[in-house]
């Protein structure tokens, strides 16, 4: 049977490790069984059927879903029609994003910097910088509503302007200084990535940046040669993640305004997206079309990075290298 | 000679005072931050126990003539407290069990266990954090509803599957199940114990405190968690803490303070295990690199 069988001890020695192997194949996927099935029936499939859903215009009869194909028509209406909500919503919500990325990743890794530094009550200062990130965004938004708000309804950081002398700021209702709002919002809850941020700087080698100051370099040529290089891949790895959890902002908004408001400025995707599956009638076919183009974008955004990630890293490495010999 | 030792060893000296002043007003400027951070907290704490006419005073009140509890009687009267709570906690108790349980079989799997192929699932299975969940969520919801689904079951079944945001912790375990030396489970295998022997015997007392980052994290997503609660729960009754409190804001009350006592009662639970965890917090980020 087996072809190995004509010599004669390896018969047994193969036959039970093939045995073994066998069973753990088994084992392997039983194990893993949750995880793939899951994979499969509440990733996958979904994916795939919003892809079909979205050649569709959906109604709801008497509870169930009617579906009539209609080619690209939400395509087309997405990008064609005037009184389409899409635009703007990809548009705030991208700029959003990408800031409030930027912001996070730089902040971050300058607490972190900070906090690296050795001194007394280092620890406390960590886990204050880290409990926000444990409070319930709703929570957060609350609080910083009533910070921000105007002062005539008692706004903290507004009545403080004014007794500085400064003119008081329209946080809530102005288009652009919403923004504002949403980005403190998010710095004050990012102690998660600090955490990691300090944590990855413990592997950064000091006899690199010691060789560096005997060169003469300042701190930030340490910075460049040394310590960027090592927490590389980490930091790219929290932009990444920091990329998807911006574009899918919906807490936020809805607790500060439930339409949007000001000017439409915080009708991001998600909320664009939940009110067209669940609220408005009817647009089921063009909530799963508009999904789909923002997750091609995410994609996109997601596949640009890493391809910064990889060729960026080769010549960074090698750089350090060589100025470490000298 | 000894002129320009003496330079040197001054200019030393200089550099050192100076990188020392340096030392210190980033250590004051880190303190000051550590202030601005802390603030709101506190400003959510005094929002719970001031009273109403002292909410809004101008000046504003920055510590209260006496703590009013009375905030959290009146704000808890304006929710369906009781029900509320225990629905929190009757999804949240099965989402963690569902969550360390599946996310440590496949952790395992993925790092210990060798089936074919492993590398390709192992690779999908975490892709699927890089998803933006608008893109699953009608026919999700769709599947949920015709199985009859579609309420709280909806919530806590992603648990099960390592679904909804878990395939960070799939992650998380796998790495630290990599750590474990293989000689302990090939030890284990001569003596003829099973693989899920192994797993139960030698590798979870093993990645015990990963477990809890794992549960931690979970409770705390599960607790936070809001867009889809928003879409699976329909009327008040089924409603969860945070959602409670959604609405309570979402009508604009005058009583400021009761919403503040509202939402520090719904920030609490997170706050506590916070305090009780904060080691394995700070651990299992420092391991891997993943926040929850």
């Amino acid at each position: 049977m087996n072809p190995e069988s004509k010599t004669g001890v390896a018969p047994v020695y193969v036959k039970k490790h093939a045995k073994g192997a066998t069973k753990e194949a088994v084992a392997g996927y039983l194990f893993a069984a949750p995880a793939i099935i899951g994979f499969l029936v509440l990733t996958l499939y979904p994916m795939l059927a919003s892809l079909f859903y979205s050649f569709h215009k959906i109604t709801i009869l008497s509870g169930s879903q009617v579906m009539d194909w209609i080619g690209l028509d939400n395509y087309r209406y997405i990008f064609n029609n005037p009184s389409s909500e899409f635009k703007k919503s990809i548009t705030v919500t991208l700029i959003y994003a990408f800031v409030n990325v930027a912001l996070v990743i730089v902040f971050c890794l300058i607490v972190a910097l900070l906090l690296n530094r050795k001194f007394i009550s280092r620890n406390l200062l960590r886990a204050i910088f880290f409990l926000p990130s444990v409070v319930p965004m709703l929570a957060t938004t609350i609080v910083w509503q009533m910070l921000l708000q105007n002062q005539a309804k008692g706004g903290l950081v507004n009545w403080l302007l004014l007794q500085l002398g400064i003119a008081p700021v329209e946080f809530l209702t102005d288009p652009i200084r919403i923004f504002e709002t949403l980005f403190i919002m998010s710095l004050w809850t990012c102690g998660g990535t600090i955490v990691v941020f300090i944590a990855t700087l413990q592997d950064v080698p000091g006899e690199l940046l010691e060789a560096i100051e005997m060169d003469g370099g300042n701190a930030w040529h340490k910075f460049l040669k040394v310590t960027y290089p090592t927490i590389k891949p980490v930091l790219f790895f929290q932009l990444i993640m920091c990329m998807m959890t911006s574009i899918q902002i919906y807490t936020q908004s809805v607790v500060l305004s439930r339409n949007g408001a000001p000017d439409r400025m915080t009708y991001f995707i998600n909320v664009m997206i939940y009110d067209h599956s669940f609220v408005q009638v009817g647009m089921r076919g063009l909530a799963s079309a508009e999904a789909w183009i923002v997750f091609l974008i995410t994609m996109v955004i997601t596949g640009v990075l890493f391809y910064f990630q990889g060729s960026f890293k080769r010549d960074d490495s090698m750089g350090t290298r060589k100025r470490v010999r000298l | 000679m000894t002129a320009s030792a003496t330079m040197k060893y001054s200019s030393i000296k200089r550099a050192k005072s100076r990188s020392k002043a340096i030392h210190i007003a980033l250590i004051t400027l880190s303190c000051l931050l550590g202030l601005i951070f802390a603030f709101p907290l506190y400003w959510l704490l005094r929002g719970a126990f001031v009273s109403h006419s002292e909410i809004l005073a101008r000046p504003p009140v920055f510590f209260p003539e006496q703590l009013n509890a009375d905030n959290f009687k009146l704000g808890l009267e304006r929710i369906q407290f009781w029900r509320q709570l225990w629905n929190s906690v009757s999804i949240v108790v099965p989402y963690v069990i569902g969550t360390v349980l599946t996310t440590s079989f496949a952790g395992y799997a993925f790092a210990k266990l060798k089936f074919p192929l492993r590398g390709m699932w192992f690779v999908l299975v975490i892709s699927s954090m890089m998803l933006p969940s608008a893109v699953t969520l009608l026919p999700q919801f769709s599947l949920y509803t015709s199985l009859g689904l579609a309420g709280k079951p909806a919530l806590i079944i992603p648990a099960f599957f390592c679904a909804g945001g878990n395939a960070y912790f799939v992650f998380l375990l796998r790495q630290f199940f990599m750590t474990i030396p293989g000689e302990l489970s090939e030890a284990a295998k001569i003596d003829g114990a099973g693989h899920f022997r192994i797993y139960s015997r030698i590798m979870l007392p093993l990645i015990r405190p990963a477990m809890i980052v794992v549960a931690l994290f979970s409770f705390i997503n599960c607790w936070n968690e809001f867009f889809y609660t928003m879409i699976y729960l329909k009327t008040e009754a089924d409603y969860t803490l945070p959602m409670g409190l959604y609405i309570v804001n979402g009508m604009r009350i005058p009583n400021y303070e009761q919403v503040m006592a509202l939402a520090l009662v719904v920030t609490a639970p997170c706050l506590v295990f916070f305090l009780i965890g904060n080691k394995y917090f700070v651990e299992g980020i420092t391991l891997t690199g993943i926040k929850g």
